[in-house]
């Protein structure tokens, strides 16, 4: 604490900086924990549910106990552009969902806008974490080097080299740098950990994807 | 088919609030902070470190106050004051005194008294009891009269005692503010009476400081005695006016050293209370242990 107190204004800014990093990273590394739990929890509930049932109907109402998973959207869309198709041919039955071939490209591409938007909610917030792991232990490192700076200076000043006056100065110096570390080494894990988490996610809602563009191509030919 | 309400994908995840896990994370670093801070680990539990005592006043004086390095010892100078007070014993003899200086009185008194006695006594003899009544007054009178005086003698010698009781404890007070040679506040050579250092170890600490020794010179001081006296004069606003070694080490290094230890303090950082020769003694085994 006296450490921190007595440092010069210079360090003092850059372990204020650090500290609001520390805690910016910390609340990013929280809220993802949750946001990529929930989603692979539900993701693995959702694909058990939906290949359980044999009507899009069915699925659809039963979305909302999967809302926090990706592939929910993914469908939710899907299902939402063919229901407009259905409101323009009205009169058939209705699971007999017609997709021409204009119908199939429309569905690819709300698959593409639906998993490019769903990976960037995913990785929402991350780039912060990346920016804390990289730069931190630099700013940590600007502070140690003004401080040393600082400390030569009173030596200078004193014109005393002895262990006594060059070491507080040191020691509050260094201060910066070890906060910047604290700071950086659990945004890097973070970010490594969930850059993987999302990366599995996104594999999951690409291979849905081509699924839900199959399902579609089946029934299009069996209309046809 | 009925169609499920749409809602935009933010809506429709409810993630969670991010504010609410930002004031989380801060409680966590505050937590975290208060414990590394708190010494619940051991921390902040490092030993105290040690109390340096120093002289706040670093003046060269002419007359410096006697002294010792060594703590003071607060309570020592207290006691003094009690052993004063200790001498109370004495002051109960004090009221003996008027006691003793009461009788010689009282006879200069009751000496005039007999000779108007005799008087009315052949007088008296035909009318003896008119004559007794006068008596009995007047012995009355001298007897109360002989009373208030030796009450007032008696309250004279309390005060008395108590004066002297007074001058004693302002006596020992006095003692106890002029510093006696064994209470810790100025420097070990000193005799005088002046705050500060004498200026002779100020001017010998001043070189000192800027001597650099070099390490064969410091490991020298561990075989031999090297010693080497010098006689500087400085003028009163601390500038070396002129320098001679008196006597050399023999140590040709520590001689050469030492010259220019002197060159190098050629101004003093104060001034003296006047122009000064002084013989200052370098001692390298001093030097070294200092600097240890």
């Amino acid at each position: 604490m006296e450490l921190v107190l007595n440092a010069g204004p210079v360090v003092k800014l850059v372990l204020l900086i650090l500290v609001y990093f520390s805690v910016v990273s910390w609340a990013i590394i929280f809220y993802k924990q949750l946001v990529i739990f929930r989603a692979m929890r539900d993701s693995e509930r959702f694909l058990d549910f939906f290949w359980s049932k044999k009507r899009f109907d069915a699925i659809g109402q039963g979305l909302d106990h999967y809302r926090h998973s990706p592939l929910t959207v993914l469908f939710r869309e899907v299902y939402r552009e063919l229901a407009q198709n259905r409101r323009q041919t009205e009169g058939q039955e209705a699971d007999n969902l017609v997709a021409d071939l204009g119908e199939q490209e429309r569905v690819a591409r709300v698959l593409r806008r639906s998993t490019t938007s769903e990976s960037h909610r995913l990785e929402k917030y991350l780039s912060f974490l990346a920016t804390t792991g990289s730069a931190a232990p630099f700013i940590g490192l600007f502070g140690t080097v003004w401080g040393i700076m600082d400390a030569f200076h009173g030596i200078g000043t004193s014109g005393s080299a002895s262990l006594a006056v060059v070491a507080p100065g040191i020691s509050e110096a260094l201060v910066a740098t070890a906060i910047g570390l604290v700071a950086a080494i659990p945004a890097v894990i973070g970010y490594n950990h969930f850059v993987n988490k999302i990366n599995v996610l996104t594999g999951e809602m690409d291979n849905f994807s081509q699924e839900m563009l199959n399902i579609v191509q089946r029934m299009s030919s069996r209309v046809h | 088919m009925s169609v499920v309400p749409l809602h935009s994908n933010n809506a429709f995840h409810q993630d969670p609030k991010f504010g609410r896990l930002l004031l989380l994370s801060l409680i966590v670093h505050v937590v975290v902070w208060a414990v590394f801070t708190g010494g619940w680990f051991g921390v902040s539990q490092r030993p105290k470190p040690p109390v340096y005592y120093v002289d706040l006043i670093h003046k060269p004086v002419l007359n410096p106050q006697a002294g010792r390095p060594e703590p003071r010892p607060a309570s020592k100078p207290k006691p003094e004051p009690v052993k004063s007070a200790a001498v109370t014993p004495s002051a109960p003899k004090e009221p003996a005194k008027p006691v003793a200086k009461i009788p010689p009185k009282p006879p200069e008194v009751v000496v005039p008294k007999p000779t108007p006695k005799p008087e009315p006594k052949p007088a008296a003899k035909p009318v003896p009891k008119p004559a007794a009544e006068p008596d009995r007054r007047t012995e009355q009178k001298l007897q109360n009269a002989l009373d208030e005086i030796r009450e007032r003698q008696k309250h004279e010698a309390e005060r008395d005692a108590l004066k002297e009781r007074l001058a004693k404890l302002s006596e020992s007070v006095n003692a106890a503010a002029t510093v006696p040679a064994d209470v810790p506040v100025g420097m070990p050579d000193g005799q005088g009476n002046e705050v500060g250092v004498s200026a002779l170890a100020f001017v010998q600490a001043f070189i000192q400081q800027n001597w650099v020794l070099s390490p064969y010179l410091l490991d020298q001081s561990r075989i031999a005695n090297i010693e080497a006296k010098a006689t500087l004069a400085y003028s009163a606003s601390g500038k070396l006016v002129r320098f001679r070694i008196n006597s050399p080490s023999g140590n040709q290094q520590f001689d050469d050293s030492l010259k220019r230890a002197i060159t190098k303090s050629d101004q003093l950082p104060q001034g003296l209370p006047k122009d000064l020769e002084l013989v200052v003694t370098f001692n390298l085994k001093d030097i070294a242990a200092a600097r240890r």
